[in-house]
């Protein structure tokens, strides 16, 4: 068990109104990996696509039989080959998310209508919600793993956006369709915002100097901040009983965060290892404007675009340094919003968003495939990045990262019926679902990557199977299987 | 628990559960009971990014504007600061923190900008009295009240016993990321006999001025006049918004909220927004104008590109100027590329998208969702997908679709001689063989060709006055959602500020504003409760 932290502001209270820039002491400080046993990880990634176009099949993204991952993998998996990570991932495919509307909706299952109705059941397990909210309606997979993972709260759970916006309508945040977190508080289940900025990614990781002449200094601004955390703190708490109960309810939420913030910074533990602190990513790149469907102009003037590439690419950086560093065994990123109308055009130089190449927008049937697969790719090369990069890391036990983590990609459509157009081949689809695996904890990939058919199977099995694989009991929401062949 | 989004039709039966007499007071000089069927709910609210923009630009002279990228993208609902849609995240408390310290690290690298905020000079590397008065001053304009001791006691601590400045730099960060900062907090004083019913304090009032017309924090004059007490009458209401409409920032705050509302924030370019900005800036505030004459005007403002687009005679210089349209079927607003930049789908104008627009927007009305089964990602096909549009889109025998669509897609037919960049066009793209009629249909009102008739009968229909002071009390109140209690001082407000069917916009906003019940706030309902 961890060393309860002292609280900071016992030491600050009483000193005749002014505050010390107080030296840090081995008490603040929670415990650590030691360096014998290497924490479990696990981090979750989401796509807001589906892997086929309408009328095609879905053979340029899912080999065309089960067996052992290895190099001519179909061009929207072609990054696993190129990063050389075949050892570590497997594909599952062939799953299945039922769909009935309420009162109807099966456990585990969605509501008919396609859009957003499977962000739900594969981010928390738990049916679309009866009222038609698209939020998850359980705890979702990296809050339920770090109850288990993450001793105490200094450990954050990363929840990175990588599509900043939603690039149609009004723009703004895309709501429920931006969110793949939700944690329990108290009994209560809370949505959870997603950071979207990589400079408030980066800055919340707290990475410290290794230059020794620069230690001090940033000991003593931590000092700083953790003393101005304390007062915001104390001043939330003191405004909470003047408030009336739904003020009471929102205002607690933020104090929980302040105090949630305030104690991971007083668990800054001096970096080391292989902890390299990634330099600061500098201003974030601008958001971009709404453009509309078929705006094949405002695509090719790189609307609907905030540089997710680089986004992409820092949120994995960090995520790395967050699980290498131990700030964080719990994560999860959502690379692309539900429906995503993110621009393909400066990635693939296609004119159109990733959700419009699913109905056509490049090509219908098999001629539109190619783009559907490159933007599967897109996804498939940043989460595989990460895979690389912890493969490549030594971890404290003298193991890679990799050995002690495990990692899912979901993908939010499949390819085959859907019930709301009665159309087959459709990529509005829950059947024929696809999930990565990768990792080598709890013996996950012991034999090395394969691609596994489960036919009908749910997508929560296989994040029941990473969850258990990392050492976290129970079942993930209403799904109760898991996949054993994952860990053969 | 949230308010029921329904039309706004609680608007005509208004009162009729209401008993007593309209400007009884209920005792002890508190609210009469007329004041007391109109006070509507409040919460606290988070500034929005682009509140919290401009308040640190006023408050420390920050003027980068990806600062605040590092907050939580707010989401449309149209507005922005719906407080109710707000929730507290790590992404905003670490963002806040993580701006907070910018803006006090930047501070530290100016130093003639950091001693105007500071307002006296240290008398060596510490100074509490010094200290003390940077609290009290700055800490009033932040916090928008004046500290008591216990308050300012609290941010003394953070003093540093060997350089002033660090401390200084702390108390910035402190400030701004002080939940009486980030969040509008109105709490009020109890109104006797009258669960839920609060009195807001005077800084409260100003605070609620000076967001809703200038979007930032209370000018120090705002401050004064509220802690003066010149705030608890309606007649001082009144003069302070006045005076606050006369700060320039009320004329960009009044294009945002139309930006907002009407959408074009998201989906027009700097010139168009430039231009229709300068139409609102000239026709509300210039000539303080009905809101009607937005639609009525014969002149636009552009410079060569929208003159290009438009079909008019370049302005002379490279900027821009007002000019006659001169052109048969244009006028007023709807006839500026902003608007006509709305309402696009499937790589070219909707005719749907454009009626929704006009039906939700302009009249408040609530349209009913594509039912189960619908899929809005595909275009309308129609027996023939390789038809003309107007055949694809021809909803007039689709069951299950002609009835909501009946009442949106003759609108939008009648705008379609206009694409989204606002130019004319006689054919549908790339379809010369496509011609376009351009004629279009308000139900129940008459027939059009084009915006300058469309917006003769939107001001013929009568529906728009309601409407107009619909949205701005939502964009005031930061709430969606309304109940009767907001139903009936929008009534109040409309018919107040009629003038032959047209709206006074000034006088709408500020009859709202020096109502009594804007002096008021309803506790909104505890959620835990059933």
């Amino acid at each position: 068990m961890p060393t309860k932290p002292l609280p900071r502001r016992t030491l600050l209270r009483g000193m005749a109104g002014v505050a010390l820039s107080l030296p840090f002491l081995e008490a603040m400080l929670p415990r650590r990996a030691s360096a014998a046993v290497a924490p479990q990880r696990y981090v979750y990634a989401f796509s807001g696509s589906s892997i086929s176009c309408n009328d095609a099949d879905s053979n340029l993204v899912v080999p065309a039989a089960a067996g052992p991952l290895a190099a001519g993998l179909p061009q929207g998996l072609k990054p696993i080959n190129d990063l050389a990570i075949e050892p570590f991932v497997s594909l599952v495919s062939g799953m299945k998310i039922d769909w009935a509307d309420p009162p109807n909706t099966p456990p585990g299952g969605r509501r008919i209508g396609f859009h957003a109705s499977s962000l739900c059941p594969l981010t928390c397990g738990v049916r679309s919600d009866a009222g038609g909210s698209e939020a998850p309606t359980g705890e979702t997979s990296e809050f339920f793993a770090s109850r288990t993972l993450s001793p105490d709260p200094t450990y954050q759970v990363i929840t990175y956006r990588v599509q900043p916006a939603y690039y149609r309508g009004s723009n703004g945040t895309g709501g429920d369709r931006g969110k793949i977190s939700a944690r329990m508080n108290g009994g209560t289940l809370e949505q959870v915002e997603p950071t979207t900025s990589p400079q408030v990614a980066w800055a919340s990781l707290n990475f410290q100097p290794t230059d020794p002449a620069k230690i001090a200094k940033a000991k003593a601004l931590l000092a700083r901040r953790v003393s101005v955390l304390d007062l915001v703190g104390n001043d939330t708490q003191a405004l909470l009983g003047k408030l009336g109960r739904a003020d009471q309810i929102r205002l607690q939420r933020h104090l929980d965060e302040v105090r949630a913030l305030e104690q991971r910074l007083q668990a800054i533990h001096p970096d080391g290892g292989a902890c390299m602190p990634p330099a600061d990513p500098g201003v974030d790149p601008p958001i971009g404007g709404a453009v509309a469907g078929g705006d094949t102009a405002g695509y090719a003037a790189n609307g609907a675009w905030s540089n997710e590439e680089l986004r992409a690419t820092t949120m994995i950086d960090l995520i790395h340094m967050a699980l290498t560093c131990d700030r964080s065994r719990a994560a999860s990123i959502m690379f692309t919003q539900a429906q995503c109308f993110m621009n393909m055009n400066p990635i693939y130089t296609y004119p159109t968003d990733l959700h419009e190449m699913s109905h056509g927008s490049m090509g219908y049937a098999n001629a539109g495939m190619g783009a559907v697969a490159d933007g599967v790719a897109w996804h498939v090369k940043h989460w595989g990045t990460l895979v690389r990069k912890l493969a490549d890391t030594l971890d404290v036990d003298g193991n890679k990262l990799i050995d002690n983590t495990g990692l899912v990609l979901a993908f939010e459509g499949g390819h085959g019926f859907d019930p709301e157009q009665n159309q087959q081949k459709s990529p509005h689809s829950t059947e024929n679902m696809i999930t990565l695996v990768a990792g080598r904890a709890g013996g996950l990939n012991a034999t090395g990557g394969k691609h596994l058919v489960m036919t009908n199977r749910h997508p929560v099995e296989v994040v029941n199977t990473v969850l258990h694989a990392v050492g976290v009991p129970g079942n993930l929401g209403e799904v109760s299987g898991e996949m054993p062949e994952l860990r053969a | 628990m949230r308010f029921q989004r329904s039309s706004i039709a609680w608007l005509l039966p208004l009162c009729a559960a209401c008993t007593g007499t309209l400007g009884d007071p209920v005792g002890g000089g508190g609210p009469n009971v007329e004041t007391l069927s109109m006070i509507g709910v409040s919460g606290a609210r988070r500034l929005t990014a682009a509140e919290f923009a401009a308040t640190v630009g006023d408050l420390v002279g920050e003027t980068d504007a990806n600062a605040v990228l590092l907050l939580p993208v707010d989401r449309r609902m149209p507005f922005d600061n719906d407080f109710q849609e707000q929730t507290a995240s790590q992404a905003l408390v670490e963002g806040a923190e993580l701006i907070a310290g910018n803006i006090a690290d930047k501070l530290d690298t100016d130093p003639p900008r950091r001693a105007k905020m500071i307002g006296c000079v240290p008398a060596g590397t510490t100074d509490p009295v010094c200290f003390e008065h940077f609290i009290r001053t700055f800490g009033r304009r932040a916090l928008r009240h004046t500290l008591d001791d216990v308050e300012v006691a609290h941010f003394m601590t953070l003093q540093d016993p060997t350089d002033f400045y660090v401390g200084v730099n702390s108390a910035v960060r402190a400030f701004l990321q002080h939940p009486e900062f980030l969040y509008r907090i109105e709490i009020g004083k109890p109104v006797a006999s009258q669960p839920g019913v609060h009195a807001l304090s005077d800084t409260e009032i100003g605070t609620r001025l000076s967001y809703f017309l200038i979007g930032s924090t209370p000018p120090d004059w705002l401050l004064d006049s509220a802690e003066g007490g010149e705030l608890a009458t309606s007649d001082g209401v009144r003069a302070a918004a006045q005076k606050l409409l006369a700060d320039d920032r009320a004329r960009a705050h009044t294009e945002r909220f139309h930006a907002l509302w009407l959408g074009w924030e998201a989906s027009a370019n700097a010139d168009a927004q430039t231009s229709t900005g300068a139409l609102i800036d000239k026709v509300l505030f210039d000539q303080q104008g009905v809101w009607q004459d937005l639609l009525r005007s014969d002149q636009t403002y552009v410079n060569a590109a929208l003159a290009q687009t438009y079909g008019l005679p370049a302005p002379q210089g490279s900027g821009f100027s007002w000019v006659p349209w001169g052109l048969p079927d244009r006028q007023g607003m709807l006839s500026e590329a902003a608007f006509l930049s709305l309402g696009t789908k499937f790589s070219d104008t909707s005719p749907t998208q454009r009626g929704l627009l006009v039906r939700t927007r302009l009249f408040c009305q609530t349209m009913q969702k594509p039912p189960p089964g619908v899929n809005v990602d595909m275009p309308p096909a129609g027996p023939d997908p390789n038809a003309c549009k107007a055949a694809r889109y021809d909803m007039s025998t689709r069951d299950g679709c002609k009835g909501c669509h009946a009442q949106m897609d003759p609108i939008g037919f009648g705008l379609e001689n206009y694409d989204a960049s606002g130019a004319h066009r006689d054919t549908q793209p790339n379809r010369p063989d496509c011609p376009i009629d351009g004629k279009g249909t308000l139900e129940g009102v008459g027939s059009f060709s084009g915006p300058k008739e469309l917006s003769d009968l939107l001001i013929q229909s009568g529906g728009l006055n309601a409407c107009i002071v619909t949205q701005l009390y939502r964009f005031a109140m930061g709430r969606y959602d309304l109940d009767q209690a907001d139903g009936a001082l929008i009534a109040k407000i409309t018919e107040g500020a009629g003038q032959g069917g047209d709206l006074l916009f000034e006088k709408a906003l500020l009859d709202f504003l020096s109502a009594d019940a804007f002096r008021y706030r309803r506790d909104e309902p505890d959620p835990t409760q059933p």
